[in-house]
């Protein structure tokens, strides 16, 4: 940073004297922050330890034995959970902010360490039997408890992941999938049910206060989940495609609301590369229909569609830009 | 030269700066506010968000729009393609400085996007219905891209001007014979040397205010760049299959050790002259670096097994980590491991909600000027000046 600038604005009456100084003495005092060089050699030194200490594991598993294996990944999530426990502010439904940066490190290893806990018990000696739903269930529980009792998104992340993948597996069972029967139609289904679980718990922790940070990471696993299972009906169920391109536009229609009401620029940019996503394969559907797919006349239509849709849609983002920002100053 | 309105462009940096002081807490709301409507910005210049989707569509509209003419022109098309090119290049420039000029646009992804778009079908148009030589293309390339950045200040463009300099000055020596073939990675240390130190200087000209931003990518580059000329693995592998040398698995280059001399010297220089100069970018390029020497070392000299190194490394890092934060936890030498901006301090949580924040969360950027700064993919390491 550099003083000339601010004595300038400061000549030019627009900067207090007390600003000034303050800057002044920022510059001749020139501190420097290593701060995120720091944070970025501890992340890489916990990456490199644990992935080296994963593959000497696993190399040696014949001279150390599963038990002595199991017995260590349970001690180290006894040891970080207890850490946790005894270091954590007190539960609040508000934001609770972490009382150090090991603490957030510990946590995540702790439940890193009981999923793999649970998947190397179910792996090596099958304790769960053929119930794998349980055996994502269990972790889920555990995760979701430990976002919300030590408020952590990264945690709150890897439990509505493990949420994800306990639906998939409780709605398709483990044989099917490897007899590769693949059951396009409940997996499609479940990803919308799923989509809208999300969506319904954003809601919820913000209208009931609860952990209302967390609202922002319901939301978005919910709304690239239910867009993406949304498209895929439209691919998958062609019959009544146009059904389904109408429930396509009935969540755009909610997220583009969401999107003014919030003023979030993310959420209004995905809303519209899905939704042009379906309306262009809806349009290629229809003229598909109209004549045979080389003829020339179609790939002239198509072309143009694509050229005058894009360009509506860059006016629809420009305008509605202009819309959130005239909304921000109010 | 530069197409944007001068006058704003310079109320952006001051924007920029006073913006900045606000984040670090050192001066109030109402003199931001104050300032900035003393030095308005006229750009229309959308939320970064905004400036991704707009980027992706006119990339949309400009490819069909291709295929729209390659329609029209079919039955001759490969005879027509380089001209069809070239005309398209024509038309998203005109385009290009039409929404500069009236519609203001600057950095919204729609110019990002003609801009980069143009660039390449001239280059397509020119290049691909002759075959010309490597050197030739690279003239080209060179002579488009500085184009590009001189006229948009666009850092990219930048780089890549940078990075197609250095392609001409290899392919020359190349053409030039085996002896000067032999000393080409001299040559190109030399030229990113005398790029850096020339950008350096240039940076302190008040001429060159608009592209502070160019300037600082292409110190960065030539780093890199130094780096790369003098690495091992580099110079070994290119003039292995480059020269036709036929090295045996195993086998060293001439001046061999020289080579490894710089591959493991140079970072260790970088890194603590940045600390020496207080130069956040030498440390960062130099950090990365170090990376790097691990890598060539590895691939040519198995010292331990992967494991084991990665273990070590782990906690040698996790070691020297740990020390610098404790040390420096109060302010020595004029280092400190605490965050200086506020906007960042106050957000004391971990890193994934960190970085969660920085790329998602709604309502944290508002107001479009924030955003101006960091062309696609420049925005990490050029943050600090």
């Amino acid at each position: 940073m550099d003083d000339t600038l601010f004595t300038k604005l400061h000549e030019e009456g627009v900067l207090s004297e007390g600003s000034l100084l303050k800057i002044k003495a920022r510059v001749s005092g020139n501190l420097f922050s290593l701060h995120w060089e720091i944070k970025t050699l501890l992340y890489l030194g916990v990456l490199l330890l644990s992935g080296g200490l994963g593959i000497l594991v696993y190399k040696n598993i014949d001279s150390i034995g599963h038990q002595a294996i199991l017995l260590f990944i349970a001690l180290v999530c006894i040891g970080c959970f207890y850490y946790c426990l005894k270091h954590k502010a007190p539960f609040s439904t508000q934001r609770v902010l972490s009382p150090n940066v090991v603490f957030d490190y510990l946590l995540l290893l702790g439940c890193l360490s009981f999923i793999i806990f649970i998947g190397y018990l179910q792996y090596q000696y099958t304790v769960f039997g053929n119930r794998y739903g349980l055996a994502t269930f269990i972790p889920m529980v555990l995760l979701f408890i430990s976002a919300y009792y030590f408020d952590h998104l990264g945690v709150l992340s890897m439990a509505i992941t493990n949420l994800a993948a306990w639906m998939g597996i409780t709605v398709t069972p483990l044989e099917i999938l490897k007899a590769n029967g693949f059951n396009n139609t409940t997996i499609i289904l479940t990803g919308l049910l799923l989509g809208a679980l999300l969506i319904s718990a954003s809601l919820f922790s913000k209208k009931r206060d609860l952990k209302k940070h967390f609202e922002f990471t319901y939301n978005n696993f919910g709304m690239q989940i239910i867009f993406i299972s949304c498209l895929a009906a439209l691919f998958e169920f062609e019959s009544i495609y146009l059904l389904g391109f109408l429930v396509l536009l009935g969540i755009s229609w909610y997220f583009y609301t969401k999107a003014l009401n919030d003023r979030s620029f993310y959420i209004l940019l995905v809303t519209t590369l899905y939704t042009y996503i379906g309306l262009s394969y809806v349009f290629i559907r229809l003229l598909d229909g109209l004549g045979s797919f080389f003829s020339e006349g179609v790939i002239y239509a198509g072309l143009i569609y694509f050229i005058a849709s894009g360009i509506g849609m860059v006016l629809f983002l420009i305008r509605t830009n202009k819309k959130m920002k005239a909304n921000d100053r109010i | 030269m530069i197409a944007y309105n001068h006058a704003w462009l310079k109320n952006l940096l001051i924007r920029q700066d006073v913006d900045n002081a606000f984040d670090e807490g050192y001066i109030t709301k109402a003199e931001q506010d104050t300032i900035h409507k003393k030095y308005p910005v006229g750009f229309y210049t959308p939320n970064i968000f905004i400036r991704i989707g707009l980027f992706i569509l006119t990339l949309i509209i400009m490819l069909f729009s291709f295929g729209l003419m390659v329609m029209v022109f079919l039955s001759s098309v490969e005879r027509v393609l380089g001209g069809l090119s070239i005309f398209f290049a024509i038309v998203a420039y005109l385009l290009l400085e039409y929404m500069v000029k009236t519609k203001k646009h600057y950095r919204s992804g729609v110019d990002d996007a003609l801009l980069w778009g143009s660039a390449f079908a001239l280059f397509a148009g020119i290049s691909f219905p002759n075959s010309f030589s490597d050197l030739t293309n690279w003239i080209i390339i060179f002579i488009i891209t500085l184009y590009g950045s001189l006229r948009f200040a666009d850092r990219l463009m930048a780089v890549a001007a940078d990075i197609s300099l250095l392609g001409i000055l290899f392919y020359a020596c190349v053409e030039c014979g085996s002896t000067v073939k032999a000393i080409a990675p001299f040559i190109l240390m030399g030229a990113s040397m005398i790029i850096y130190f020339g950008v350096k200087k240039l940076k302190l000209q008040e001429t060159t205010l608009h592209y502070l931003g160019c300037l600082e990518m292409i110190s960065i580059t030539s780093l890199i760049s130094f780096y790369a000329a003098g690495n091992y693995y580099v110079v070994r592998e290119l003039s292995n299959s480059m020269f036709h040398l036929n090295l045996q698995p195993g086998a060293s280059i001439p001046f061999g050790w020289l080579f490894w001399l710089f591959t493991i010297i140079t970072p260790i220089i970088y890194i603590s002259r940045g600390i020496h100069k207080k130069d956040a970018v030498m440390i960062r390029v130099g950090l990365l670096l170090v990376v790097a020497i691990v890598f060539t070392i590895r691939y040519y000299h198995s010292i331990l097994p992967i494991e084991t190194m990665m273990t070590f490394g782990g906690i040698i890092l996790l070691t020297v980590g740990y020390i610098l934060m404790k040390y420096l936890h109060e302010p020595k030498y004029g280092f400190t491991y605490k965050q200086i901006s506020k906007k960042h301090a106050l957000d004391k949580l971990n890193i994934e909600s960190l970085v969660l924040a920085e790329t998602f969360a709604p309502g944290i950027e508002h107001g479009g000027t924030k955003f101006g700064g960091g062309s696609f993919g420049g925005g990490g390491t050029s943050a600090d000046y």
